[in-house]
């Protein structure tokens, strides 16, 4: 099926009993900072903030406003932190789920932005007893850095609201990554008023060298892991697409190989942000996760025709170049507790499930795979799946034709009737994913047990 | 992740009553200080930043002629001490008492300025440079002094308001 022969699989030799847990710990410490340092600032400006600055309302109101900016601009940092790639967030929580904690962060520090805005403009007009407009002109006009303040801020509520669910659904992801990118250039526009009018920091040199090492810190973290390394890597591996082979049900896999790829340690389950550079695919890396495990230095991806760059992959050519970041994503064999385990592909999540099975049974599990699809042209690797010597149980049919969901909680357990005492592994689109969650924790599968990736980052 | 679709506006809503607790525990939640006018007489010392005076509301009537010189200065009859307003600003109330020659303001003096760490350097910083600043443009139209808003605004007031009662 392909020109490429992958090295012989060896089989594995741990303990599928005793296969580490879920870091927990992990994901709870991040939390734990980003508490921290949003304790750190308040403590900051709570000794740096006069009692008499509350006597008045105006006052008050001003000190509360400065509050609520310093908090929204170390939010701001930890926003970029968590799509940053920093490696340690993401082997102890997973790109997926930082991904979702920075969608509902990044609602949160645009709002308080907003806040800091209105507190800082009522709070002046109270003191002065000017309008509210005129008090905002006031700001712009005497103040240090306050113009590119007001474009940064014009720029974050434009990423803000391009996020949000209503406009998002209406614009492509090329043009929503776009507007997105630019709140780089927003954030920097916004730090010059910061600490030359914020009152924490105009009189107090040690205050402002830290804030200026906050955001240095942070721009230094994204130079490495989102620069400088990734094209370190592309430089070392070279990646190229080596083979383009269509498969059932209008998929296409893409191998991509490089000298000595194997030593970024992707394993079964875990994707990669691909990026072929090629006209039409420049501008966004997609996320594709890896559909064949051990390959070595050869890497699998099978690519389901889901929209306009999904499809337009299948007319890459071989010898294309390629930009690869990752490997991430923890939805891998390590998790797996239990002997016996139950996969379940829907759509293009059968690249990532093919992966996991073969992985799973060279370790020694016991292996069933369900494959959900509309009809039985569209079982892409079925052929593989069933040729591994795995349990494999096609479902096809409309859910509108069947009349009913077959992978409810009464129709799952009719199909595998010993799913309690499984590992569930499931992969596909949000719904389907959501649905088989809770079927099988209704079918007693405790929540540890149950893994679930969802091919949606947005 | 499609569970948690209202999940950034909660976390707004939670942040903000926790920064508004923690604004209402620093300032101790008491009502705003109703201080009385406080008339800036004999009690001026000059340079004396550490005023515990503070007003709030309607512009207060304190705006008078320095008692101990009733409409006269010490020496040249016309030479007046006038104390200006008590301008409120988010690190506390600023005051200042400007002394005419006749028309002419020939020196100006903090009655009051913000305390506090930061605070006071800022004022020591400031009102020099400010208190010149009027001098030589025998005027409250001054500039601000870079570092010093707050400060500014409210000594441009108070020098205005002294210059206002001394008509
Ligand atoms: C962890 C993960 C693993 C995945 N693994 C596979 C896989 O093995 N095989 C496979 O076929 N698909 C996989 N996908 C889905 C795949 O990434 C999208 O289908 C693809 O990006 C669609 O791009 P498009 O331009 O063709 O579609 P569009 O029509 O532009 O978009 C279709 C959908 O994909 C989303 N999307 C588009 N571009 C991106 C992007 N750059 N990053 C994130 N989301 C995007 C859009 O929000 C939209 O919901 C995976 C997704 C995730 C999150
Ligand atoms: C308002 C809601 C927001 C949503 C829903 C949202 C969503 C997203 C998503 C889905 C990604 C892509 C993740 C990835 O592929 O790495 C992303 C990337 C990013 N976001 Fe946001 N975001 C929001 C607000 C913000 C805010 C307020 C900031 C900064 C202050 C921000 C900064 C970034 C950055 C720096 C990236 C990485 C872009 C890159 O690839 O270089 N986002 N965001
Ligand atoms: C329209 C845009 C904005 C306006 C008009 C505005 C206004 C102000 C003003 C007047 C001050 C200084 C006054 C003081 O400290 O008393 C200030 C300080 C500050 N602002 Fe903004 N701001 C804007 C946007 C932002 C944004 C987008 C952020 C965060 C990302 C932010 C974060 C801060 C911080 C951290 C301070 C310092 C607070 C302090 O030292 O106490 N501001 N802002």
């Amino acid at each position: 099926m392909s020109t490429i022969t992958p090295p012989r699989p060896s089989p594995g030799t741990e303990q599928p009993g005793r296969a580490a847990a879920p870091d927990r710990p992990g994901s709870l410490a991040l939390r734990a900072l980003l508490a921290l340092a949003v304790v750190a600032v308040t403590v900051f400006w709570w000794t740096g903030t006069p009692s008499g600055t509350g006597t008045t309302p105006g006052g008050a109101v001003t000190a509360l406003g400065e509050l609520t900016g310093l908090v929204a601009s170390v939010l701001v940092c930890a926003q970029v932190l968590l799509t940053g790639r920093v490696p340690w967030f993401e082997r102890s929580v997973g790109l997926d789920r930082l991904v979702s904690w920075h969608r509902t962060l990044g609602t949160s520090v645009v709002l308080l932005v907003l806040t800091h805005v209105l507190l800082m403009v009522l709070g002046g007009a109270l003191l002065s007893r000017n309008a509210l407009w005129s008090q905002a002109v006031t700001i712009v006009t005497t103040q240090p850095e306050m113009l590119s303040a007001v474009a940064g801020t014009v720029l974050f509520v434009l990423v803000g609201a391009t996020s949000a669910r209503l406009l998002r659904a209406s614009l492509s992801y090329e043009a929503w990554f776009v507007v997105h990118l630019s709140v780089y250039l927003g954030i920097y526009l916004t730090f010059g008023h910061q600490i030359a009018a914020g009152a924490h920091f105009v009189g107090d040199p040690a205050a402002r060298l830290v804030w200026i090492l906050l955001y240095a810190g942070t721009a230094a973290a994204l130079l490495t892991w989102r620069v400088v390394l990734p094209l370190a890597d592309v430089a070392r591996h070279a990646p190229r697409v080596t083979a383009v082979v269509p498969e059932a049900g209008g998929m296409t896999s893409v191998w991509v190989s490089g000298s000595g790829l194997g030593d970024l340690g992707a394993t079964a389950g875990q994707f990669f942000l691909v990026r072929f550079l090629v006209r039409g695919h420049l501008v966004s890396a997609h996320p594709y996760s890896v559909s064949a495990a051990r390959t070595g230095d050869h890497l699998r991806f099978t690519i389901g025709a889901l929209g306009d760059h999904s499809r337009a992959v299948a007319r890459l050519r071989p010898g294309t170049r390629v930009l690869l970041e990752g490997p991430f994503g923890r939805f891998t064999a390590a998790r797996a507790r239990r002997r016996g385990v139950l996969l379940i592909a829907g759509g293009a999540g059968v690249g990532p499930v093919r992966a996991l099975a073969e992985e799973l049974r060279l370790r020694g599990h016991d292996v069933v795979v369900v494959h959900r699809a509309r009809s039985a042209a569209d079982l892409g690797l079925g052929g593989e799946l069933a040729a591994e010597g795995i349990d494999y149980r096609p479902v096809v049919g409309r859910r509108s034709e069947l009349g009913h969901d077959p992978l409810d909680a009464g129709h799952l357990v009719a199909l595998v009737p010993d799913l309690e005492r499984r590992d569930v592994f499931v992969c596909g689109p949000p719904g389907m994913v959501a649905t088989v969650v809770r079927s099988a924790r209704a079918a007693g599968v405790p929540r540890s047990a149950v893994h679930h990736e969802e091919l949606s980052l947005s | 992740m499609t569970a948690h679709r209202w999940r950034g506006t909660f976390v707004y809503l939670g942040a903000l009553a926790g920064l508004a607790a923690i604004a209402v525990a620093r300032f101790g939640g008491l009502p705003f200080e109703q201080a009385a006018p406080t008339v800036a007489g004999s009690t001026l010392p000059a340079g004396d930043t550490g005023g515990s005076t503070s007003g709030s509301g309607p512009a207060t009537p304190d705006a008078t002629t320095s008692p101990s010189n009733p409409g006269t200065g010490t020496t040249d009859p016309s030479t007046v001490t006038v104390g200006g307003d008590v301008a409120q600003t988010p690190y506390g109330p600023v005051q200042v008492a400007v002394t005419f020659t006749g028309t002419r303001i020939v020196d100006v003096q903090t009655v009051q300025a913000p305390v506090g760490p930061e605070s006071s350097q800022i004022a020591a910083r400031s009102t020099p440079v400010l208190a010149q600043e009027v001098v030589s443009a025998q005027s409250a139209h001054i500039d601000t002094v870079s570092g010093a808003t707050y400060t500014s605004e409210g000594y441009r007031e108070s020098v205005q308001s002294a210059i206002d009662a001394r008509g």
